[in-house]
Order: structure tokens, then sequence, then C-alpha cells
């Protein structure tokens, strides 16, 4: 006969009848702990819950901030040599261009756009200089009530820290002319927090109209303003443009007529990405003396971001004068946004119930609004006068929501965390196109508003089998908002997001060894997905995932360092025609990360001490579904990369795609007409390609002061 | 019989991993569909589209017309020629071995008969829902030197 242990009832009674009592700090039974000025970190949320130290964002080679991503099992974030656009993300059978559906954070800033033109839920986090990043921490899944906007499939949240206190000045230079200059001032007197950085990066790029240039500046003052307040103040501004080759055609490429590294001689001139930010954000934090944690966090945001794209050649037709056609399908899109807005939380510190049980709660809000100008319209390659509009639309944005939040555990075994958020998104948007249909509908424009209430209740549920091992299941719903400018009068602005994941995690302490297995599920109401004839993504019906992914992270020796993970995945969604669904283009079903980094001390040079880092990513991506029928190649990456320090100055070479393939940042199928000779051409099928970059190495010089 | 806390929930966690498991073993139908459904790539259809086609003694212009699938196009034909040219568009192979329709045809009140030279007509009809590339020309028998044109369905 099994007995019943008295744990849960007690526990019980004690939640409904007994008088709270502040509880010592638990053991986290999952995710690594990280403390924060005596902070206690959010419990973890579902099987995909990893704070990744520095030390294994660094395990291999990454140059941009979007790539430290890759060092979370499940992500893969590829290794771009322009600038201006935010890193397309692969998780969890989710091709997220430049980041559209992954909530991205600095601190308590929120670094998504809700409604970009260039996909909604557009982040760019190469505002942040990876330098300056500590932490990482990141959530696979919506399962936690603070996730807000675009956490269709996750949320990341960086930390920014300068530990080594002083002063580093980094140089580099290598392949395509390509300079980096870091520079970072961290008062010995400050805390961690505490740090001004900027860096600066020029290339000529690899190819035909590829030369890039990007200025960032990342200022971060934290200090406490009393024994239990303390102010953090960022202040991000980047500046980054880029020229862009455009697509070639592999019918074109394989025939020997055009390079794979090269750009079409007719209609693809001045193709090009512009994008400035300015993001201004401070959190004030008061810790009680009782362990409770109330937050306030205002921020400021504009954004100004402006491409050229031709991916199709020159099929289009002017729609508000139809007798122009053929002069080219250069799409301009601009997207200028300013935001406001505040998180807030109030954090009471667990109670204890009976001897082994426990229950946090924490309240919070959150509000964005903003105003956008967008627009979209076809220029001539020449001399980018404007011959057609397709959008002219200002935009106003609200996002206010509020979450409660709790944290349950009981019996020391098993966690139940989770709860509501409900957000109220209103958007009224002035179309001054009328959506451009036709040149009747152009002359007058169009006044609409869409709102609607997103409620979501997310939940996760872990239970301690043993020590070291956890059963966790978890289920959620998110959203994300929707392309405003075409929203019509009345609609719902924001599509929804349900998922479910089971799993386990297998962690040891001291972070020696981690293993985390997950079958996931996600249903989200509007797929988006890129139409190369409208010159961007277009929101589709909806679609389904499925899949599992594994990872492991072992650190056996204190200057060994490996992880890898596995994803295989399915995913499907259904087009606006009904009985019409398709695989999701660009995702790959299987995709592979390894990384493996050895460091340490490596004797004394002169009188002063040596040490050395060594590390290798490996990525394997199956071919993707270009359609239906037709799939792209495979992706192998292998990079490579090394440091020797001697404490004040450090010597290291990065080399990104060692095993030299010719290997496509993103590939399409759909009719282009894209010829080596003048003029509209006839048309044809074709898979297009832009290419990623090919070996490339990077020497640096850094030093101390 | 009296059960823990954690067998129960070890129990339902394990029947919840099962169906999932099963569920997930069973996926595969997310694309299924009448087998004479036709595909549509970019999964936009119904965008109604002015077109003007000029017609010279040698060619059509634009020669390339791209609209969407089952849209309705107004499409004026003028003739900037010196002898009398039509328009109708060629249909399109669709092979299958499901039973399905052979080919892709638009209908038939896309053709437009010998216009006139220094005249216009024009026609209104929807677009096929097939996608593809589809061959317009002027089927007036002395055309058979004019270049044709496409008309994408996208």
């Amino acid at each position: 006969m099994i007995r019943a242990r008295p744990c849960f009832w007690g526990s019980l009674a004690g939640l409904l009848v007994a008088a709270p009592a502040r509880a010592e700090p638990p053991v986290e039974p999952a995710a690594q702990q990280i403390e924060v000025r005596g902070v206690r970190p959010e419990s973890p949320r579902g099987v995909g819950d990893f704070r990744l130290r520095r030390e294994l964002l660094t395990a291999s080679p990454r140059q941009q901030t979007s790539e430290l991503l890759s060092a979370a099992p499940g992500f893969f974030v590829d290794h771009e040599d322009g600038e201006g656009f935010g890193n397309d993300v692969y998780l969890r059978g989710f091709d997220l261009q430049h980041g559209s559906g992954i909530e991205l954070r600095v601190g308590s800033l929120p670094l998504n756009i809700p409604t970009h033109i260039q996909g909604q839920g557009y982040a760019d986090a190469n505002s942040i200089i990876p330098e300056v990043v500590s932490q990482l921490r990141v959530l696979e899944g919506p399962y936690d009530p603070r996730q807000g906007d675009a956490a269709i499939v996750g949320s990341a949240y960086f930390d920014l820290a300068v530990p080594e206190r002083g002063g580093l000045l980094r140089a580099s230079y290598g392949s395509f002319n390509q300079k980096r200059l870091v520079a970072i001032v961290a008062p010995a007197a400050a805390g961690p927090e505490t740090f001004v950085a900027a860096s600066f990066r020029d290339t000529d790029g690899f190819g035909q109209n590829r030369a890039a240039r990007a200025g960032t500046v990342n200022a971060q003052y934290g200090v406490d303003v009393s024994a239990h307040d303390h102010l953090r103040v960022l202040a991000i501004g980047r500046a980054a443009s880029a020229a862009l080759p455009g697509v070639v055609r592999q019918d074109d490429v394989s025939a020997g007529r055009l390079g794979f590294y090269d750009s079409y001689p007719y209609y693809a001139d001045n193709q090009a990405v512009r994008a400035n930010a300015l993001i201004l954000g401070g959190e004030l934090r008061h810790l009680s003396s009782s362990g409770d944690v109330f937050s306030l966090a205002p921020f400021l945001i504009w954004t100004d971001f402006r491409a050229r794209q031709n991916y199709t050649g020159a099929l289009q037709a002017s729609r508000s004068d139809p007798r122009n056609f053929g002069l080219g399908d250069l799409f301009e899109t601009n997207n200028r946004e300013v935001a406001a807005g505040l998180t807030a939380y109030a954090r009471r510190a667990p109670q204890q119930f009976g001897t082994s049980s426990e229950l946090g709660i924490e309240p919070g809000v959150y509000l964005r609004f903003g105003h956008t100008a967008q627009s979209k319209n076809l220029l001539q390659p020449e001399d980018l006068t404007v011959w057609d509009q397709r959008l002219a639309a200002g935009l106003g944005t609200l996002d206010a929501g509020a979450y409660l939040d709790f944290d349950l555990l009981l019996c020391k075994r098993l966690r139940i965390s989770g709860g509501l958020r409900v957000d109220l998104l209103a958007v009224t948007i002035s179309d001054r196109l009328a959506n451009g249909t036709s040149a009747a509908t152009n002359a007058d424009g169009a006044q609409r508003t869409a709102m609607g209430v997103s409620v979501g209740p997310r939940i996760s549920a872990q239970y301690s089998l043993a020590k070291a091992l956890s059963l966790i299941a978890s289920y959620g719903e998110g959203y994300r908002s929707l392309d405003a400018a075409h929203l019509p009068q009345g609609a719902t602005p924001y599509s929804k997001v349900r998922s479910v994941e089971i799993g386990t995690r297998a962690q040891l302490a001291n972070e020696r060894f981690t293993s985390t297995l997950a079958v996931f599920e996600t249903r989200v109401g509007n797929e988006l997905v890129f139409v190369a004839n409208n010159g961007g993504l277009e929101s589709e019906n909806a679609s389904l995932r499925r899949g599992v992914v594994a990872s492991i992270v072992t650190k056996p020796a204190s200057w060994l360092l490996a992880s890898a993970s596995l994803s295989v995945n399915e995913a499907q969604f259904s087009t606006r025609v009904a009985g019409v669904s398709h695989h999701v283009p660009s995702v790959p079903p299987i995709l592979f990360r390894s990384d493996v980094s050895v460091r340490g001390a490596l004797g004394k040079l002169g009188q002063l001490p040596l040490s050395g880092r060594l590390g290798v990513g490996y990525t394997f991506a199956s071919a993707q579904y270009l359609s239906d029928t037709v799939r792209g190649p495979k992706t192998n990456a292998l990079n490579v990369g090394g440091e020797l320090r001697s404490r004040f100055i450090a010597l290291g070479v990065d080399v990104y795609n060692a095993l030299g393939l010719q290997v496509a940042d993103s590939s399409d199928v759909y009719v282009s007409n894209w010829n080596l000779q003048p003029g509209q051409q006839a048309a044809s099928v074709a898979i297009h390609s832009v290419a990623a970059p090919p070996t490339s190495v990077l020497g640096s010089l850094t030093l101390y002061f | 019989m009296r059960r823990t806390l954690g067998s129960l929930f070890f129990s339902r966690g394990a029947l919840l991993l099962a169906t999932a498991g099963l569920n997930f073993a069973c996926s595969s139908d997310a694309n299924k569909k009448d087998a004479c459904t036709p595909d549509d790539g970019d999964g936009i259809i119904s965008e109604p589209a002015l077109v003007f086609l000029t017609v010279t003694d040698s060619q059509f212009e634009p020669i390339l017309v791209a609209t969407q699938n089952t849209s309705e196009i107004t499409l004026e034909l003028t003739n900037e020629g010196t002898t009398p040219h039509g328009f109708v568009v060629d249909c399109k192979p669709t092979p299958n071995t499901d039973g399905c329709p052979m080919q892709s045809c638009f209908p038939r009140e896309s053709k437009i008969a010998a216009v006139p030279p220094g005249q216009s007509m024009t026609i209104r009809f929807e677009t096929p829902l097939v996608e593809g590339i589809y061959e317009f020309h002027s089927d007036v028998a002395q055309d058979t030197e004019l270049t044709p044109g496409q008309f994408i369905i996208q």
C-alpha cells in the first residue's frame, strides 16, 4: 500500500489557513541560478529556459550580437557580413525573418518593433555591442506571463555588464578589408553594470555591392541610490548602412552566366539598407528588507529604417497608372517609429507554507504606445525616382498589458508557475492610399481602427523525479501584432499562438552537466511568409509546428566546455486559399549545433601570465523546403577561433565558414525575369539565392588598461 | 487506495507524453488536401487589377502581365499597329495522374477578336486558380511573326 506523504496536504492547509512566514531562499531546481544584486531571479519556465553565461556565449566565434543566440539549444543565427538588417533566427521550426517572432529585450528595454514593415516584431539585437553582454536568458515557448508581443516562439533577454573593470581597446582586421574597432571604459570605482562602449565596423563586403558600415554606442550606469534602491540607466545608439547585391538565379549561376557572389547588371542597382536607432531606458528597483521587489522601468525608442530591394527583376506594373510597367521592381520600404512605455512589477518574496512549500506572486504591467510612418514604393533603379506607390500610412499603436504571475513550490518537488496575461491592443490607421488598389481609391485615404484584447494563460509544471532530474510540462498562449497598415476596420490586430511542450531536464550541480529533451507543438493564428512579388512578408493563415529538441551542455573540467543540440521539426501553414497548405519555407527540418571550447592558463610569458582560448562551432541544417516540391541545399558551417592573452594584451583569430563551402543565406522559388540583357525579358520560375559569406578570417588585437 | 501527488502527477504526465507522442507521430496530415486543388505559391488570391496592353505589328507591350489568381481583371487592348490584332491566352498543361484536369485555361471572356488599327477593346474576366506562366498571342492568321507575351498568374 502506498502511503500518502503528508507534505502535500500540510502545504495545502498552510496555503488556506496558516499565517504566511517569510521563506529562506529555496534551491532553484532547474535553470542556472544567477543572483543580481540580491534580487531573486524569475523561476524557470519550461524545458527551454536557459541562462547562458559569457563563457558559453563565447565558446565559438560569434561576431555579431545576434549570433550569441546560437549558443542556446535549438537556436541558429547565421553569420552575416552586412549590417542594417536584424538577423534571421531559426528556432523550433520557425525561420524568424529579422527576428520577427522572438521577443528580445536588453535589461528591461524591449527591442521588438510590433508593426514593422519588414515583419511584425522586427528586432535587431546588433544594436548591442557583443563585448558587453554578460548573460543571456532564453525562453523557448510562450510559457511566462511576462512575455509580451512577438514572443511567438520565445524570448531572449540580454543582460549587460563588464565584470573586468578598466578599459578595453580592440582593433580587428580581416577578409574583404573588414575593419572593426571597439572601445570600452568601465571605471574601477563603479560596479559591473557601469560602462561606456563604442564600436565601429566597416567592410567592403565579399562580393559585388556588399559594402557595409555601422557605428554603435552603448552606455549603462548602475548605482545604489539608497540601501534598498538601485537605479540603472541605459542608452543605445546605432547607425548602420549596407549596399545589397540582390538575388542570383540558380540557373544563371549553374550555367556560368553569373557568379554566386555577383549582382545582375540591370535593375539590381541601388539596393541598400539603412537603419538608425536610439533607445533610452532606465529601471528603478526597490528591494525591501523583507525581500519584496518593486521595479519601474520606462523607455523611449526611436527607429528609422529604409530598405531598397528587388527580388523579381522587372515584372511590376504601376497600380496607380497601369500604363507604367517594366521600370524595375525596386521596392523601397520605410519604417520610422517613435515609441515610449514602461514595465513595472511588484514581486513579493516567496511566502512559506508548512516546511517545504512556498508561494511567490508577481503582478506587473506593460505599456507601449507609438507612432509609425510607413511607406512602400517602387523606385526606378537608376535615379531612385518613385514610379509607383504601394503604401503610405501612419499608424498609432497601443499595447496596455497586465499580468499576474505565481510561483508555487510544493513539497520541494513540484513547482507550478504561471498565470494570466491580458493585453489590450489598439491601432489607428491613416491609410493615405487606401491600400493603393487602384487609381480611383488613391485619391482619398481611409481612417481605420482595430482593437482587441489578448488573453493568454500560461503555466508550467515541473516535478523533480530526483535531485538532478525533472519532468516538465508547459502550456502557453502568446500573441504577435499583425501587419497594421493592411488591417480592415474593426479587425483584431494580433495573431494568437498556442504552444505546449513536455520534456525532461537533467542537471548536475555546479553546471557540470545539463541536458534537456522536449517535445513541442506550436500553433500560430497567422503565419508570415515571404512573397517575392509583393516585395516582402505577407500574412497567411494558421500554421502548425511539431518537433523535438534535445540539448546537452557539459563542463567536465574547468578548462573544457562543450554543448550540442538537435532539433527535428515539421512546419506547415495554410494559405489564404481554402484547403491549400504548404511546408513553411526556409525552415530546416533538422538542425544540429555543437560548440566546444577549451580555455585556461598556458604558463608565463616573461613575468606575465599567459592564457588561451580555442573554440569550434559547427552547424548542420538539413535541406530547407523552398516549396512543397523543391528543397534547397544542406548547410554545413564551421567556425573556428582562438585567442592568446597576457594580462594587458590579447591576440585572436576567428575563421568563419572554415570549410569554404558556398552557402546561401536565403533561397526562395518564384517567378522572375532577371537577365544579363537590358530591357524587360521573358520570365520563368527559378531558385533565387542571396549568398552567405565565404571563408572569412578576422584577426584581433586587444589592449586592456 | 490513496496515491501520492508525485505518482499521480507522474502517471498523468506519462499519459500526456504518450498522447503528445502519438499526436506527433500522426502529424503528417496537415498537408492533406483535395488532389485536384491547385497549388498556390504565395497564398494570395482575388486582387483585382487593371491591365493596359498595347500591340504593334511586331509585339505586345508590356510583354509581361503579372496578376494574382482568381482575380477580376479589366484588360484594355489598344492596337497601335497597321493591321488588326487580337488577344488570346493559351492553356497551360497541368500533367497529373490523379484524374484531375490536364490543363488550366483562361475563361472564354478573356479572348479578344481582331481589333482594328487605332482602336481599343476592353474585356473583363477572372484569372484561373492555377498559378504559373501562360503565353498570350494574337490569333489573327497574319500574326505569326508577332512576338507572344507572358501572363503570369501568381
